[in-house]
């Protein structure tokens, strides 16, 4: 009776149409004519004297062939139960029968539903397991895992008490890309796990019967009934929650909020990145990051970010584990790296684990996807300036796949417009592409293969070319060593390059080149020790080889005296190693230490500088050469990471986050916003590598189930030896930059508050920050002192900062999203006099950063519109429309003083002045 | 270089334009600074050589620069022979042609003293570099498109071509004054005085304006194996102005500055003339060559240069330019107006006489249309062929 009850509350919850036939007329069965279901059932009903319970839009249209008339029911059902994924379950008592398709009611409970097991501390007789197995497994459907007893770790008579570990990967069923931050875990003990970047878990869970229960953003939650045996891997498929009846959506993330010992980390899915208004047409991963509290901007037409008052050169952006020197298109307008390949995008702001290093203020890890391992499928878009175009799919199925990527311009939209005919004749264009190869050699091997490129050029009234690159490739080995140890090998190598061309004139006609290169080498390894542990360890080392610039005649007439800067070579090694550990089930801590080693390598020319008097090439007293690989310079030091989880109750909780960060590459701009042109220098004899210094201090709480977040943070940061420039320094093609820099110091502290809700109809998040983030610069001689040595606002000093992000989905199909922002201006150099000289007045400037532009405000607005969600549709198209800067408000990007026919002008820059429409087509196959 | 990577991000700025917008704004005065400002140059020709002193003046402030006046300044060569200036209007100091000359390879020191502050004030010393002679000026036609035009504007580039074959230039600043020829549209024999019709007795139907260099023109060759200028560009005239109506010349200075100087004057350009890029410089404080000996710490704006100097001067016909049509021709159109309207006529439309239709009726036209001396001096300048 209780199982006949429970089956009714599943139909009912399951809502599945369900037909009742009571008895009727008077029915005689056809001889030797194909019966259709229906007149089956009813026959059934009328003569045998049945309930049936079916679905009635099913049963209608079968007329299944069958050598058993329905007198024989139970043969009847048992031939055409394989063909029709048909089940049936009979209640004799009741006398009544429940049709099911293509699943099947399950009459009893899972082990265990009402009494947590007992098998802890108690050997097992594994026959009685063996046992239950057999008895669940009767009249178990092939597929149905769920309902399947698996096995892990090599069989033994009597199972031993305590704990063994199970590892192995989780996987999406559609395309076998992994699923990366899956929440993994059992309920009696509560212990749980979540995947990494590889979709890979590993923990330590009581050997015997166990239900490990999967969840996922995007995917049906899953359960595995396992007997744990011994030291065993386990791989689990899950399904994509395409069309998810009344149930439950269920977040990975939702317990980590609150319950994971890191903090200061944002994380951003590509769904909700697709969401977000796009800018002409483009997702954009950087412009996505700016929403989030701490991250910042100097502008509109700016490259890179700000995170918590640090510069932009001190962001670590990884793509696939390969750094990426210029994160932008267009000079900022569109960020590189191409949305549709990216899985997950992970911005450390604070508590940065000890496996990452070489930057002060953030990492932002953005992970690609594998490409789908069962089916060849695509996607792409069409936007007003760029198209793009994805394929993926497998090599060999389930064991090796590719990804592919290409992105372009296709069309000079904005070129179009331009008022000025120069200009018309000019072009501008991008495009980016990406390849992922990954496979599965073994099921204790993995490779994976990544290659990215971009191009950006810009023609000039066809006399120059301006043009830059960005390459990456990496290799990357994953070997399992046991359940408890794997590691991960890559070999990196990443490049940026920029060139100008110029013919404006013959004699004046050159060619300048700038290239960086980044070669790495690095293993990491991932350590489960026992249950509550993780241990991550590993060592990197990065080798620099830049040409700092070179400058060429070009052609044959060209006077330009052929100049190339000394190449700069160094060596970044580092050792680190990091526990993350649950202390009790309140306090978890996470402690790391990285030791990071820097040696400048020759050749190298090494200047030394008078005492007592400003670097200046006539101040040069003495030049050390240091022959190839001889090492010119060394830094090194100790960076301490920590993180402590202090759970006040079921959903709340303190965290306590310091990291030490030190820097060895930096870069070198004088410009309000970071431009293309501006160089990576690397530490030698003198430019100090910098070193960054955050704790941060969060109090999390989730409420209504875990639907809404909402969190706290504090952080205080010191920077020291951040570079500054001399007044009027040029930095392009400069043999003695040390001439023109100067060291100084950098702070920034704020607060930042963020409610977030991720699921439902209505979500996005509201965040507030206020912070500063100031520089001082107190050099020993005048020219190396800023503002009389006093603390001044940096160029991205923003103090108040509110950002609202909302999605609102009216049906299915069609949906709507609304970005806010609101920040202070930020600061500018206003002059405070007028004066003459040279026939014009001229404007004269005070203190840097003195003033600032006004406030900064902007709403953007999108639409979306989803074709039918029929899911076998050959291709599925989706429309995008939106309006960026719906308010209209022409938002100062600068403010400058023009001397310009023997007057000054004073202007405003706007970069997005109007609302700007834009509508984009995008498709999947 | 430097120019052409601005050039590229202007560009960026202006293919940004449909979206993005440049709007002027009146700047608003904040802290003002009261700063001492120097102008000036010792040049190696027979002419008498001009100090202007000045003070800074408030942002909104609309007019010259508060002169300095009563300043004792002298100019010392070599460290030792003194040259004292005299003040010949507000602010203005002036070497005497007659006894003080610069002179290549001397150096030279400003010496400033204010009364009335009881403050001296110094420049680093300056020498005079020998300047090449002016190779080559030329003009080219050039048609382009300025601001959201719908057509484009014509005009003709005009260029410089240098060079020292000694490679001891290097840093060159030139400067330039033009004048051109302009004619009334009516030509006017009559003029209207005491309510009575006359003869004209000073012709005002070709004038000469003149007109300075306002921005900093500067090249260097440092980056190239000779020291070669070439296609320097100076200005750009345009059919928007009168410039090639009739005749016009331009007479171009061509100095040779020290690094310091040229240095000064490229960050004063950067900051004051080339911003307004996506990717502006962080501007800054500014100052010269002078130092207060009372207080080494306050700025003083300005330059103090020695230098010596070649001109050359340029001639450009109507015959060797295309026809623009004058600006603002079909504004000048006759009235027919008797003697007895003639006055109120001149004195409600801005009008002058300029011909008689039959008699007593007379030929006025809108004044610019018949006074050249609108346009600049009526007088023939002596260089003028």
């Amino acid at each position: 009776m209780k199982g006949f009850l429970i089956q009714v509350i599943v139909l009912i919850l399951l809502n599945i149409p369900v037909k009742v036939c009571y008895s009727g007329n008077e029915f005689v069965l056809p001889a030797d004519s194909v019966l259709t279901l229906t007149e089956a059932f009813k026959y059934m009903g009328d003569h045998l004297g049945w309930k049936l319970f079916y679905p009635p839009v099913f049963a209608d249209s079968l007329s299944p062939e069958s050598s058993v008339r329905p007198d024989d029911w139970q043969n009847y059902f048992q031939q055409i139960q394989q063909k029709y994924d048909l089940y049936y379950y009979a209640d004799t008592t009741l006398n009544m029968l429940i049709f099911t398709h293509a699943y099947q009611l399950r009459t009893r409970l899972p082990f265990g539903f009402f009494e947590p097991s007992t098998i802890q501390d108690e050997s097992i007789d594994i026959a009685s397991l063996e046992l239950e197995k057999q008895m669940d497994e009767v009249d178990i459907k092939k597929d149905d895992f769920e309902g399947r007893i698996f096995e892990i770790g090599p069989k033994t008579q009597t199972l031993r008490a305590g704990r063994a570990s199970i590892a192995g990967y989780i996987r999406d069923k559609d395309s076998g890309e992994p699923v990366i931050g899956a929440l993994v875990y059992i309920e009696e003990p509560r212990i749980g796990t979540t995947t990494d970047q590889f979709g890979y878990y590993s923990f330590s869970i009581p050997r015997g019967r166990n239900t490990l229960i999967l969840q996922s953003v995007g995917m049906k939650e899953t359960r595995r009934q396992i007997i744990l045996y011994s030291n065993g891997q386990f791989n689990v498929e899950m399904e994509e929650a395409i069309v998810p009846l009344k149930e439950v959506i269920i977040e990975a993330d939702r317990e980590t909020h609150v319950r994971g010992v890191q903090m200061g980390l944002d994380k951003l899915s590509v769904q909700t990145i697709k969401q977000m208004p796009l800018a002409l047409g483009e997702a954009d991963i950087i412009k996505s990051i700016l929403t989030l509290p701490g991250v910042q901007t100097v502008g509109e037409a700016a490259t890179g970010f700000n995170v918590r008052g640090g510069s932009v050169d001190q962001n670590l952006i990884l793509v696939s584990e390969a750094p990426l020197f210029n994160p932008a298109h267009l000079f900022g307008v569109f960020s590189s790296v191409n949305p549709d390949i990216v899985r997950n995008v992970e911005l450390y702001k604070g508590g940065i684990p000890a496996q990452y290093g070489g930057r002060i203020s953030s990492v932002m890890d953005i992970q690609l996807r594998d490409g789908n391992k069962k089916k060849f499928t695509g996607n792409g878009g069409i936007g007003p300036i760029t198209g793009r175009l994805n394929l993926e799919g497998p090599i060999v199925e389930d064991k090796a796949s590719f990804l592919l990527g290409l992105r372009s311009t296709y069309s000079d939209w904005i070129l179009q417009r331009l008022p000025e005919a120069d200009f018309r004749n000019s072009s501008a264009g991008f495009m980016d592409a990406n390849a992922r190869l990954s496979f599965d050699l073994n099921e204790n091997n993995s490779l994976f293969i990544n290659g990215y490129f971009s191009d950006d050029r810009f023609r000039l009234r066809s006399d120059s070319l301006f043009n830059y690159n960005n390459y990456q490739t990496s290799v990357q080995w994953k070997h399992i060593f046991s359940n408890k140890l794997y590691a991960v090998f890559s070999g990196i190598f990443s490049r940026y390059t920029y060139n100008i061309e110029s013919d404006a004139a013959p004699e004046t006609a050159f060619d300048l080149g700038y290239r960086i290169d980044n070669h790495q080498i690095k293993a990491d390894f991932s350590y489960f020790p026992s249950s509550g542990h993780k241990i991550d360890f590993g060592v990197s080392s990065i080798l620099y080889d830049l040409r700092p610039g070179s400058f060429l005649p070009r052609g044959e007439n060209s006077l330009v005296q052929p100049r190339s800067l000394n190449m700069e070579k160094g060596l970044e090694t580092a050792l680190y190693a990091g526990d993350r550990f649950e202390i009790s089930d309140m306090v978890s801590l996470y402690v790391g230490l990285r030791y990071s080693f820097y040696q400048q390598l020759g050749p190298a020319n090494v200047y030394t500088y008078a005492d007592g008097a400003t670097r200046d090439q006539s101040t040069i007293t003495d030049t050390t050469r240091y022959g190839n690989w001889q090492t010119a310079q060394t830094y090194h030091g100790p960076e301490y990471r920590m993180s402590l989880n202090i759970g006040l109750d079921a959903s709340s909780s303190i965290k306590i986050g310091y990291n030490k960060m030190r820097q060895y590459i930096h870069m070198v701009s004088n410009t309000q916003a970071i431009s293309p042109t501006d160089i990576w220098k690397l530490s030698d004899t003198h430019i100090r590598p910098q070193v960054g210094d955050q704790i941060s201090l969060g109090w999390y709480r989730n409420y209504r189930f875990n639907t809404i977040e909402t969190s706290v943070e504090a952080f205080y940061k010191n920077m020291n030896d951040v570079l500054d420039f001399k007044n009027g320094a040029v930095l392009v093609m400069n043999e003695l930059l040390e001439t023109d820099v100067i060291n100084g110091r950098g702070k920034a502290y704020g607060i930042e508050w963020m409610i977030r809700k991720r699921a439902g109809k209505l979500n996005g998040w509201l965040s507030y920050t206020y912070s500063r983030s100031l520089i001082r610069v107190a050099g020993a001689f005048a020219s190396e002192i800023i503002n009389r040595g006093e603390w001044f606002p940096s160029n991205f000093d923003k103090p108040h900062d509110f950002t609202l992000v909302s999605n609102y989905k009216f049906t299915r199909r069609f949906g709507a999203s609304g970005n806010f922002t609101y920040s202070t201006g930020r600061p500018i150099t206003y002059p405070l006099a007028i004066y003459d000289f040279a026939g014009s007045p001229r404007v004269h400037f005070s203190d840097r950063n003195a003033f600032r532009i006004p406030d900064y405000i902007r709403l953007d607005l999108s639409f979306n519109l989803e074709g039918n969600h029929k899911v076998d549709k050959p291709a599925h198209g989706s429309w995008s429309f939106s309006l960026i800067n719906a308010l209209g408000r022409a938002n100062v990007y600068s403010m400058f003083f023009v001397t310009e026919g023997g007057r000054i002008n004073g202007y405003t820059m706007s970069i997005f002045a109007r609302p700007i429409p834009t509508i984009t087509y995008n498709f999947r196959f | 270089m430097v120019k052409k990577l601005i050039y590229i991000f202007q560009f960026v700025a202006l293919a940004l334009v449909n979206m993005a917008c440049l709007d002027s704004f009146l700047p608003e005065s904040k802290d003002f600074d009261d700063l001492l400002v120097v102008e000036g140059k010792i040049t190696d020709l027979p002419e008498s050589n001009l100090i202007r002193i000045s003070r800074s003046r408030p942002l909104n402030e609309p007019a010259a620069d508060f002169p300095v006046q009563n300043a004792v300044v002298r100019i010392v060569e070599d460290g030792t022979s003194g040259h004292q200036l005299s003040e010949v209007s507000p602010g203005l100091y002036t070497t005497n042609s007659d006894v003080f000359k610069g002179r290549v390879g001397a150096e030279y020191v400003l010496h400033i003293f204010l009364p009335e502050k009881q403050k001296n004030y110094i420049s680093k010393p300056v020498r005079i570099r020998q300047t090449p002679p002016i190779e080559n000026l030329y003009f080219e036609f050039k048609e382009q498109f300025v601001g959201g035009a719908e057509a484009p504007v014509q005009g003709y580039d005009i260029f410089l071509d240098t060079s020292d074959p000694l490679g001891n230039s290097k840093f060159y600043r030139w400067e330039y004054h033009e004048t051109w020829m302009v004619n009334a549209f009516f030509n006017s024999y009559l003029e209207f005085v005491d309510n009575e019709i006359r003869s004209r007795t000073v012709d005002i139907s070709v004038c000469y304006p003149t007109s300075r260099s306002t921005q900093l023109l500067l090249g260097t060759s440092l980056n190239l194996s000779e020291d070669k200028i070439r296609r320097q560009r100076l200005a750009y005239i345009d059919n928007r102005t009168r410039r090639l109506s009739m005749a016009y010349t331009m007479l171009v200075r061509q100095y040779v500055l020290s690094p310091e100087s040229y240095e000064y004057h490229r960050q004063l350009q950067q900051i004051t003339e080339n911003m307004g890029t996506l990717f502006d410089p962080q501007p800054f404080e500014l100052v010269g060559n002078m130092v207060c000996e009372e207080d080494p710490d306050e700025r003083v704006l300005g330059y103090f240069d020695a230098v010596s100097v070649a001109e050359k001067r340029l001639w450009i016909r109507r015959s060797d330019v295309l026809d623009f049509r004058i600006p603002g021709a079909s504004f000048c159109q006759a009235d027919t107006v008797p003697l007895s309207g003639v006055g109120e006529h001149i004195r409600l439309n801005f009008s002058e006489v300029f011909g008689e239709f039959m008699p007593g009726i007379y030929l006025l036209a809108p004044r610019s249309c018949v006074d050249c001396r609108n346009f600049g001096p009526a007088i023939r300048p002596d260089y003028w062929e």
